[in-house]
């Protein structure tokens, strides 16, 4: 009877193990990455800036490191204005592309020659995408699965040396192993090799459990010898590799050596030089305890220990383990690419899937998740926001209202989100306020405004408004007096100097001409999903918006007019290789194309005289950028959206608890917005009149054609056969016949 | 009727013998280096192709021919990826979004067939061959 019970209860923990082998060996989470990097003549990139990058790669430097022989994947060389490079071979959406050494030359600032090995030029030259991140189940586990081939065969016999000498030779259990450390244990009270194979360790990593009795040892034993009965000795092996538990990232359990090579060193597992392989084997004795961030020096000793191994057990000779134990630990500093350093853009990568694959198919099916992210855009603004926020702060002295931020760039053309930046500290996985944080927008909405003026074909950007004080009677009885920042009240004025400046009462006025329902209906076309309340205030930004939601809308404006909804994720492909699904670029057409060319004439015009001047002085003079400032009720939100041709900028600062700041868009939020362009590269805004515009020059405070010498001269579009205002002299009598005839002209011939 | 059309143009009449006017048309200035205030910056009237440097059409260059011929092969969603990443090198360039756009139309796209020509022209400035490929697109989009 008791034999029978032994028997069943073999049997169902032989049962339980091979499940749980079985459910790990296929547990393997969807691995995410950024855009890969490309390199061509012409492409502003500069020499420090490529290092930079191949750095973050975890490419290694070999400059100066003598020997001629063809340098191995993932290494590079330093030359006077030129960099020679053996990239990595690497899958991207179901195409392979293979290792090439090749050689890029620099002028300027700038690439100016991409050569391959037989010295014949390359077009163009894309490097294996950055890894970012995984999607891992909520136990928090995560791991990057190796294939057999993928181990280098060196790990393999380091761990048999190191934690299980009799590997090949066992079933499960190596007793002599157990007696001898529990006799090390009892006369020493320290452990040098421990008593458990490595079958062992693995069962034990199933079932994780603080308790460490007998029971449990006899638990365990057993199902070491149940795995080794159903398992041949390279599956255990594999399993282990990939399983056992080597680091700590936050709430992030680091398993397996593919992902703790990534982790700590920046790399894959098969670039690692001795030295490095000889820590992470360390490793597996405690994590934590010799965690070589937290305990540099213990885990130093232990890997020298492990070095040594390895030579006594001539798996490498006397002198590598002595080179070896010589070198620092030599890892990725701490700040450097671990998963929360993009946690805002993996949350938004994640929302976007979620919402079409179930958890269950993104966490466990060995999907690549191929991603639009810039990680140097990315660092750009981060850096951008934290180093601003701390002058703001500095400038102010006033830590008592603490500032906050997010900040969003995307590529307008392509709509495609470039960073994320969810808080003014890196690494932080808690609130996005970037893709969460809902604030009253401000004078962000008067582009809206303006654009559904022109589209209403009444007024151009020459018509004048006027800026006068307003009462605007409310549903509720009330009167509503909306007042300009100034509190100065100017008179009829020209559109683009309405818009330029921010002028409150004139947008009312104008606003309330077009109708509040256009302008609602406007932002949806732009891309707001829901209408917001037709409330007269909407015109003065009295709506709550996230700074995503902002993006989505001005990136339908950079754009030239056409919406495309922001994408995060390119493509997902399976564990084969096949692109299961790809976000190709889809477009609609929000509005004309030439009403919002206007608009975005008159945003170029805010940067250059009106709300969005000091921006405009802190970028480079060629930079054309064109922006809008925003401001909530007592200054309480600072906003700042503005693009050039390929690239749009959203920035928002303000306190967690909605204190007001004091900081207006200008004094806040386009400080950053200045501090992160001027980090990334961008070409000006300079995007060519569409068809139906003719030019006209304005004078920029009565909005009458004038001369071009006048001053407050502005050229601005005006839709042909929309009649031009009266001209207006500055002295020249040029200026009064010239348009005066024109127009008489344009009347006879009718 | 004679009258109103005399003293429309008598007055033009006038000038033209006083020779005090030059029709000229209005004077479109440099960039704001020489201190007027031109909106349109960068090159005038689209004559130019926005954002060119000769590296960056070459590589473009390259992923057009790419996608050429991975549509000839019917392999769509290959030539669109192409396209797509010529058009992060130069995201202005109209021709890129032509070819966009006729791939969409060959894998059967007629909507975004018309919108990519559409976008195609408003960055076409004065290329009239662009301009009549556009346009032809548009019109076998609608069939």
């Amino acid at each position: 009877m008791a034999a029978l019970a032994l028997v069943g209860y073999i049997a169902y923990l032989s049962i339980t193990v091979s499940r749980e082998f079985e459910a790990r060996r296929w547990d393997l989470p969807a691995q995410i990455y950024a855009t890969p990097l490309e390199l061509y003549s012409g492409r502003h990139l500069g020499q420090a800036e490529l290092t930079s990058e191949l750095r973050r790669l975890g490419y290694r430097d070999d400059t100066g490191v003598a020997g001629s022989r063809a340098p191995a994947p993932g290494h590079y060389r330093r030359l006077p204005s030129a960099l020679e490079l053996t990239t990595r071979k690497f899958d991207y959406a179901g195409e392979t592309q293979a290792s090439e050494q090749v050689k890029i030359a620099f002028s300027g600032g700038a690439i100016s020659a991409v050569d391959g090995s037989t010295g014949h030029a390359l077009p163009l030259l894309r490097l294996d995408p950055l890894h970012i991140g995984s999607i891992f189940p909520a136990r928090g586990e995560d791991r990057l699965i190796l294939e057999p081939d993928e181990i280098p065969p060196l790990l393999i016999e380091t761990l048999k040396a190191v934690e299980d000498r009799r590997f090949d030779e066992h079933h499960g259990v190596d007793l002599r192993a157990m007696l001898r450390a529990a006799f090390v244990d009892l006369t020493h009270g320290e452990i040098r090799q421990g008593g458990s194979t490595l079958t062992q360790q693995l069962v034990r990593s199933y079932f994780l459990s603080n308790k460490r009795s007998w029971e449990r040892k006899l638990r365990e034993a057993l199902m070491a010898v149940a795995l080794e009965l159903r398992y041949p000795k390279q599956e255990l092996m594999t399993a282990y590799i990939n399983e056992v538990y080597l680091a700590q990232d936050g709430i992030r359990a680091i398993h397996g050596f593919g992902l703790a090579s990534q982790f700590y060193f920046g790399k894959p597992l098969e670039e690692l030089d001795v030295n490095e392989l000889a820590l992470l084997v360390a490793e597996v004795r405690g994590p934590s305890y010799y965690n070589p961030r937290a305990h540099p020096q213990r885990a130093l000793d232990r890997r020298n220990l492990v070095l040594d191994e390895m030579a006594q057990q001539g798996l490498i000779d006397r002198q590598t383990a002595s080179a070896a134990e010589a070198r620092g630990l030599g890892l990725l500093p701490a700040d450097g690419r671990v998963a929360s350093y993009y946690a805002a853009f993996l949350d938004l990568v994640r929302r976007q899937l979620y919402f079409e694959y179930p958890p269950d198919t993104l966490e466990r099916k060995g999907l690549t998740v191929l991603t639009t992210l810039d990680p140097a855009v990315q660092s750009a603004a981060e850096a951008g926001l934290k180093d601003e926020l701390a002058e703001l702060d500095a400038e102010r002295g006033r830590p008592n209202v603490e500032l906050e931020g997010a900040v969003i760039v995307t590529n307008p053309q392509s709509a495609e989100v470039l960073a994320v930046v969810g808080s003014r500290k890196s690494r932080f996985d808690g609130f996005n306020r970037a893709l969460d944080a809902k604030r009253p927008v401000g004078s962000l909405i008067k582009p809206v405004v303006y654009l559904a003026a022109l589209q209403s074909k009444r007024y151009t950007l020459a018509s004048l408004i006027d800026d006068s004080p307003i009462s605007v009677p409310l549903h509720d009885g009330t009167e509503w007096r909306p007042d300009n920042f100034s509190g100065q009240a100017h008179g009829p004025v020209p559109l683009v100097r309405a818009l330029a400046e921010s002028f409150n009462m004139a947008t009312v006025r104008l606003g309330l001409d077009v109708g509040i329902d256009s302008v609602a209906r406007l932002l949806v076309k732009l891309g707001l999903k829901r209408e917001p309340p037709h409330y007269p205030s909407l015109l003065l930004g009295a709506v709550n918006l996230t700074p995503y939601q902002i993006a989505q809308i001005y990136n339908t404006l950079a754009n030239g007019g056409f919406r495309a909804p922001l994408r995060a994720v390119r493509a997902i492909v399976d564990s084969d290789g096949k692109t299961l699904q790809r976000y190709p670029l889809t477009i609609a057409e929000a509005a004309d194309p030439a009403d919002v060319y206007a608009v975005n004439q008159a945003l170029v015009q805010v940067m250059e005289r009106g709300t969005g001047r000091t921006a405009r002085k802190l970028i480079p003079a060629s930079l054309t950028a064109a922006g809008k400032t925003g401001t909530s009720n007592d200054l309480r939100d600072s906003w700042f959206a503005g693009f050039t041709n390929d690239r749009l900028i959203v920035t928002w600062v303000g306190n967690d608890a909605n204190r007001a700041t004091g900081l207006t868009g200008a004094a806040g939020a386009s400080k950053v917005w200045a501090e992160v362009l001027n980090r990334i590269d961008a070409q000006p805004y300079n995007v060519p009149p569409p068809s139906g515009i003719d030019r006209a020059w304005i004078d920029y405070l009565s909005g009458l054609v004038t001369d071009p010498d006048c001053p407050n001269a502005v050229e601005l579009p005006v839709p042909t056969g929309q009649e031009p205002p009266t001209a207006r002299s500055c002295g020249s009598t040029k200026t009064v016949i010239v348009p005066a005839l024109r127009s008489w002209f344009r009347r006879a011939m009718q | 009727m004679a009258a109103t059309f005399a003293l429309r143009v008598l007055p033009l009449c006038l000038c033209l013998a006083l020779g005090a006017c030059a029709l000229a048309p209005p004077h479109r200035g440099p960039a704001a280096a020489s201190g007027r205030d031109s909106a349109f910056g960068g090159p005038s009237d689209g004559d130019a192709e926005p954002g060119s440097v000769t590296g960056e059409n070459s590589a473009s260059q390259a992923l057009l021919v790419r996608s050429r011929a991975e549509q000839a092969a019917g392999q769509y969603e290959q030539a669109e990826a192409s396209v797509e990443r010529a058009l992060r090198i130069a995201p202005n360039d109209a021709a890129l979004w032509l070819a966009l756009g006729e791939v969409k139309l060959a894998a059967g796209d007629t909507e975004q067939a018309g919108l990519m020509a559409r976008k195609a022209l408003t960055l076409a400035g004065r290329d009239e061959g662009l301009r009549a490929k556009a346009e032809h697109l548009i019109a076998s989009a609608r069939r």
